[in-house]
């Protein structure tokens, strides 16, 4: 798959006027955008602390001395750039597509798209595909001229293994281990405890997590006529049945399982964004950049 | 329980449309890849048994369905006792019966019997419930079906009526009504009626017990005769014409036998009969003086033929209201010269002695010098040259006294004789009957087998004839004592004649339409036969049971020998040509040379167009060419000609059955009866005889279940098709 598909010029150029800030304090590695939890010695007064064996005196208060004849050390917030850590499922289930793309192919450009509008505003972008095991991953980088480097790697990537989120994902955090976005973009086929311990992980690393779950329009609307043989992508299941007597209840389930998603989300504080790949990716990725700069930071 | 449309129950078997259907969905699988089969997985297995029970459910409704739809189209009913009445209001499934036969031509003046039946009918047809059902059939001695079976198209009807022609067929109603009787079985609800339009004349009814039999057996059909016309029109009619005495031959005259009968009521005076050939002006005639009601005059009239060959002769007398009786034809075929062959055993003895003379001079009585202009050739042969002789230019051959028949020369005279030939056989004293018995194929010729011989004195006594009773058209003159008796014969030595049985004609003799039954000439006055005849092939044999001379017998010096043997000549000559007269609608048939086969033939018809129309080719029929023409429908002479020939080939008549002129009904209250129906008591009895009668019809019923199934069947469906 050529790289360059999977930049769509239309999310960009909607994303690029929206930008994707950190909502938390993040922990950069140079200055930017973005608040440190370091605190430092810059422009903007932070707060007061006493001073203890040690301190360069350099930083002490001399007019609160002066006043209070007591010793407090000055401190000033810090901006600092984040990371983004892009998590892309790579599971087999992400193989299907009712239409011409498949959800693997929207959820590679959605990370391609995120990974451009983040280098772009100078943040460092770190790419990991995963199944069962992180299959790849690509270390932190602020260059936008590693963009294509991005994009290879996402072509050259094939689904073949089951899903299981929660291993995966702590693969992850191991390798991130200072504070940033952590965003997921899978269809959450996976078992919900799964799924729970993955976010529980990310969240006491403290990360801000941001969930898409790429689904086919079919799988949320299940509108198959006549008699159909379904066959599992990730297991060996076959079965065969008549979709129109049976709608209901798939789809209850189905909803159920995408409710119980959204849930564990709110549970702890990530976003939770619906991709469906019957919408464009520019509606998807502007939708959810929109609504992020509506609430704003924390 | 019994259908109306059984094989409509054929259409159960669409019963497997839907189950095909069914299948055919459940075999007509798509398939792609699945990422939620979890979801999908839990959905099935919570709804399986759901699915299938509703599955189920809808299949063995629209099973149900079907059958029954079929069930409806087969109309079930229920059929149950009922009397066999015929009385009643509403509907009616009705059979016309239209007299048609020839009588039916009687005119009033202004319109004829059968016109007026059809006005009679037209009036009743309208007067019809709604709804009913009407056939038509035309009968006279054959039933002719317009509308076979009874239906509710009534212009067809009235078409039909319009189309139909009166016949010059004889009568039978008998055979109509059975047909219509059968045409009303398989109808069922309606009430069932045979109306029959009829002259009523009492020939039609002469099967009267097989009518009543009919009505017996079907109580529940009303038979309702309407009698067109009056009762006792007066009629003159030719019943009869016919040549008698000898061979109609050229250049001698020929006597006709009329007979005309009054079938009226009234004595008719003053009748002027005429009788021409082949349609030219009279060339006899007389005034008939009186002739009494249901009196016959038998009439002579004379007729001379100045060529051989075919002829018409037409008998006329003044037309009447029923014109067709009052000319009748017939066709005859006179003769140039006939040959006749006298095989003499003692053909060596003086003229005087031989065995044929007596007979010779019987056949050809008149001087040696008008020899040359007498019709009948006769050659005598040695019996012992027979073997060796061509016997087809003979139109008789005579043996007399014949002994010993070898193999070849009884072969040849059975072959003669099934080609056309007659064979007249005197025995005499050179016959040994045991030798004849054991030569099977001459044997089998004879009408009768020889006994042992009789002799008066030895053992027997002499035999004379019978002087009254004869039943033969040969001795019939003799019943009438003027014309001398032959009660004087004497036979003082004979071979028993013991007479065949009848059997079926063999062979090509079935053309001549004949069943070979011995015909006894004449008898002894003990009863015994002393002379008989019969068919065989297309010709006759006849077997004398004594000698041609005065040896055994004084026959031959008896006056009527002569007349004797020149009737046996004349009955020989028209027994062969009798296939000329036919009855109305009889096919005729004519062997001819083989070298005509293949060729085409035409026929001019009676009636004023005289034109010769193409009727057919000479066709093959087994060894023989033979001229085969069906359409006989109307009475009169009709000339067959081959090719572009100006002289007829055949000439054949077809005649009127004499019994349509009469024209007296039967009797009323006889007809009365029959419309009457049964009479109490028998075993038709006031209420008929029970039959099965549909009193319920099952077939609405079923149409609105099967209508009521298929609405719950779309609810179900629809509701089993919502998202679930």
């Amino acid at each position: 798959m050529a790289e360059h598909s999977y930049l769509d010029p239309d999310a960009i150029s909607r994303g690029e006027a929206l930008g994707l800030m950190a909502r938390r304090v993040v922990e950069g590695y140079r200055v930017g955008e973005h608040r440190s939890p370091f605190k430092g010695f810059a422009i903007e007064f932070a707060q007061h602390r006493e001073y203890t064996a040690g301190d360069d005196i350099r930083h002490l208060d001399w007019k609160v001395l002066g006043r209070s004849d007591r010793y407090y050390i000055k401190q000033y917030e810090q901006d600092t750039n984040y990371v983004a850590n892009i998590v892309v499922d790579g599971s087999k289930s992400m193989n299907y597509g009712s239409g011409k793309i498949t959800k693997l192919h929207f959820a590679k450009a959605l990370a391609a798209c995120l990974s451009y509008l983040i280098l772009v505003q100078r943040d460092a972008v770190a790419l990991g595909i995963v199944d069962t095991e992180t299959r790849e991953y690509l270390p932190r980088t602020d260059n936008l001229g590693k963009i294509h480097h991005i994009m290879n790697r996402l072509a050259g990537f094939e689904a073949n293994a089951k899903t299981l989120l929660g291993p995966a994902v702590e693969q992850i955090t191991h390798r991130a281990k200072s504070k940033g976005i952590f965003i997921l973009i899978s269809d959450l086929m996976d078992d919900d405890e799964g799924f729970f311990k993955a976010l529980q992980r990310l969240n006491l690393s403290g990360h801000e997590v941001i969930v898409f779950q790429v689904l086919d329009p079919f799988e949320l609307t299940f509108p198959f006529r006549g008699t159909w043989k379904l066959l599992g992508l990730e297991d060996d299941t076959e079965l065969q049945t008549t979709p129109a007597d049976i709608r209901k209840s798939y789809l209850e389930k189905f909803e159920a399982h995408c409710k119980n998603m959204r849930s564990t989300c709110e549970k702890f504080n990530t976003h939770y964004v619906l991709a469906d790949t019957g919408k464009s990716l520019a509606e998807v990725m502007s939708g959810y950049l929109a609504f992020r700069r509506m609430v704003g930071r924390k | 329980m019994s259908f109306l449309n059984p094989a409509v129950l054929a259409g159960l078997a669409a019963i497997s449309i839907p189950i095909a259907i069914h299948l055919l969905n459940k075999f007509r699988v798509q398939e792609t890849k699945w990422a939620a089969t979890r979801f999908l997985a839990e959905s099935l297995r919570e709804n399986r048994s759901r699915l299938q029970l509703e599955d189920l459910l809808l299949l063995i409704l629209r099973c149900l369905i079907v059958a029954l739809l079929a069930l409806a189209f087969a109309q079930p009913v229920l059929k149950t006792l009922v009397p066999g009445s015929a009385s009643g209001d509403g509907p009616v499934a009705t059979v016309v019966l239209l007299d048609n036969s020839a009588s039916m031509g009687q005119s009033d003046g202004v319109e004829t019997r059968f016109e007026q039946g059809k006005k009679t009918i037209l009036e009743a047809v309208g007067r019809m419930e709604p709804g009913s059902q009407i056939a038509l059939l035309l009968v006279s001695d054959r039933v002719e079906a317009l509308i076979a079976k009874p239906g509710p198209d009534v212009s067809r009807f009235r078409r039909s009526l319009e189309l139909a022609q009166v016949s010059e067929r004889g009568s039978d109603l008998a055979q109509g009504i059975r047909a219509a009787v059968e045409a009303l079985k398989p109808v069922s609800g309606y009430r069932r009626e045979v109306i029959i339009y009829t002259d009523s004349q009492s020939p039609a009814w002469s099967r009267w017990k097989e009518i009543q039999k009919l009505q017996q057996e079907n109580p529940s059909i009303a038979l309702k005769p309407v009698i067109l016309g009056k009762s006792g029109e007066d009629n003159l009619a030719i019943t009869v014409l016919k040549p008698e005495g000898g061979v109609p031959a050229a250049q001698l005259p020929c006597r006709f036998q009329i007979d005309v009968q009054n079938f009226g009521t009234k004595p008719v005076e003053n009748v002027r009969l005429t009788l021409a050939a082949d349609g030219e002006a009279p060339s006899d005639e007389t005034l008939i003086a009186r002739i009494e009601p249901g009196t016959t005059q038998s009439i002579s009239l004379f007729m001379r033929f100045s060529k051989a060959g075919f002829h018409t002769v037409s008998a006329l007398i003044p037309p009447d209201r029923l014109p067709l009786d009052n000319q009748r034809t017939l066709a005859l075929q006179v003769v140039d010269r006939m040959r006749a062959l006298l095989v003499d055993a003692s053909f060596q003895s003086q003229p005087v002695d031989r065995d044929s003379y007596f007979l010779a001079n019987a056949l050809a009585p008149i001087s040696s010098e008008r020899q040359a202009q007498y019709y009948l050739d006769l050659a005598i042969l040695p019996a012992a040259a027979l073997e060796r002789t061509t016997l087809e230019p003979f139109d008789v051959v005579f043996l007399c006294n014949p002994g010993s028949i070898s193999p070849g020369a009884a072969l040849s005279l059975k072959k003669y004789v099934e080609q056309g030939g007659s064979l007249v056989v005197f025995p005499g004293p050179k016959t040994d009957p045991v030798q004849w018995k054991q030569n099977i194929v001459f044997s089998e010729l004879l009408p009768a087998t020889l006994g042992p011989l009789q002799k008066s004195g030895q053992g027997g006594s002499v035999q004379s004839l019978q002087s009254e009773g004869f039943d033969h058209p040969v001795t019939a003159i003799w019943n009438d004592r003027t014309e001398g008796t032959l009660g004087g014969v004497r036979f003082t030595e004979y071979f028993p004649l013991e007479l065949k049985k009848e059997e079926a004609a063999p062979g090509n003799a079935a053309t001549s339409g004949e069943s070979r039954k011995p015909l006894v000439l004449f008898r002894f006055s003990n009863d015994t036969p002393a002379a008989a005849e019969w068919a065989y092939g297309m010709g006759r044999v006849v077997l004398f049971n004594s000698t041609a001379t005065p040896q055994w017998n004084n026959l031959p010096l008896h006056p009527g020998f002569v007349a004797l043997n020149q009737r046996l000549m004349g009955y020989l000559s028209r027994r062969n040509a009798a296939r000329l007269a036919l009855g109305p609608g009889e096919s005729f048939e004519l062997p001819v040379s083989m070298e005509l086969l293949g060729k085409d033939f035409s026929v001019i018809r009676p009636g004023p167009d005289q034109d010769k129309r193409p009727a057919g080719r000479v066709d093959l029929d087994g060894q023989r060419a033979v001229i085969r023409y069906r359409d006989t429908e109307n009475v009169g002479a009709y000339r067959v000609f081959i090719g572009q020939d100006d002289q007829p080939q055949a000439v054949f008549a077809v005649e009127l059955s004499p019994s349509e002129s009469n024209l007296l009904q039967e009797d009323s209250a006889k007809i009365v009866a029959l419309e009457e129906g049964p009479k109490p008591g028998s075993a038709d009895s006031e209420t008929g005889v029970p039959q099965m009668r549909v009193t319920k019809e099952f077939w609405t019923a079923l149409i609105w279940l099967a209508a009521c199934l298929a609405l719950i069947e779309c609810g179900l469906a629809h509701r089993f098709s919502r998202p679930r």
